[in-house]
């Protein structure tokens, strides 16, 4: 049975009515390019002041189609990170490894605010990020090189 | 979710607020209340790290966590569910699902419905769950 629910119907709308460009990240937030280096943005931890540019930028979920509507989309800026429901502002950095980064985080989402410690690790070349949080089990997104409008099918 | 703006209609239905900014794109709402009667759209399985779990049981459990905080949020609880509609991509997963569902919400013994459907939003979405409930219509 094809199914096209009331929240498609609307992404179809919005997909065909939508003639705003998806927003760029400001230049100094995600905006990680594809050529971006896991082991170029390697620091020292106790030098980490931002979220390195190759982890920074936008990811869906392995399977996913980058689109806007996507619910395991990731944005990494240079100091927070969102994703379906939540918010996370970085407290504190560090990179054990170059294509390792330990973030604590100030999360808020569904009315609530608690803190929560993620690992996030490049895999791929930097294509494939994956990400855990406190004792969660590890999820792979794949880069995106936008969030875009797209129908669903 | 992150900067939710736009509070919505001044109706005078209440609405749980924005959770993403494709909600403010597309202007719908995952939960609305008119007079006693709320209406929870479809829920994925999405984990509150973000993280989907690649289990159909796990992501029906989540849905419906979801879904019983939304109702929360607008002043019933899960006894007030009177219907559910489940949609699963493989039927194999009814029962596992259909699990979760008696978990979450079988004590209100809501009206229950459960179909295969050939996608979801996405290929990593087992299960998307809605729900209707009647504040005060559950003990």
């Amino acid at each position: 049975m094809k199914r096209l629910t009331a929240m498609a119907a609307l992404a179809l709308l919005a997909a065909c009515s939508s003639e705003e460009p998806v927003p760029e990240a400001p230049a100094s937030e995600p905006a990680a390019t594809a050529s971006a280096s896991p082991a170029a943005s390697a620091a020292p931890a106790a030098e980490l002041n931002e979220i390195p540019a190759a982890f920074r930028g936008y990811w869906d979920a392995e399977t996913g189609s980058c689109a806007n509507w996507s619910d395991a989309q990731l944005t990494i800026e240079a100091r927070r990170v969102q994703f379906y429901e939540s918010l996370g502002e970085v407290t504190s950095l560090s990179q054990p490894a170059p294509d390792t980064l330990v973030i604590d985080f100030t999360m808020s989402g569904e009315g609530d605010t608690w803190t929560e410690q993620a690992t996030y690790r490049l895999l791929d070349g930097g294509q494939v990020l994956e990400s855990s949080f406190g004792d969660g089990e590890a999820f792979r997104r794949k880069r995106c090189e936008a969030l875009v409008d797209m129908p669903m099918e | 979710m992150a900067e939710p703006s736009d509070p919505g209609p001044h109706d005078g239905r209440q609405r749980i607020p924005p959770l993403g900014a494709f909600e403010e794109q597309a202007k719908f709402t995952r939960a609305i209340r008119v007079g006693d009667r709320i209406i929870v759209a479809g829920n994925v399985g999405v984990e509150q790290d973000g993280s989907i779990s690649p289990d159909a049981g796990r992501q029906a459990e989540r849905c419906f966590e979801q879904i019983i905080d939304y109702i929360r949020q607008l002043g019933g609880h899960s006894g007030d569910i009177v219907r559910v509609r489940m949609f699963v991509t493989d039927i194999a997963d009814a029962m596992v699902v259909t699990n979760a569902f008696t978990a979450a919400c079988g004590h209100a013994r809501p009206a229950g419905t459960l179909v295969a459907v050939s996608a979801l939003a996405g290929p990593h979405f087992k299960v998307e769950i809605e729900a209707e409930a009647i504040v005060g219509a559950g003990q």
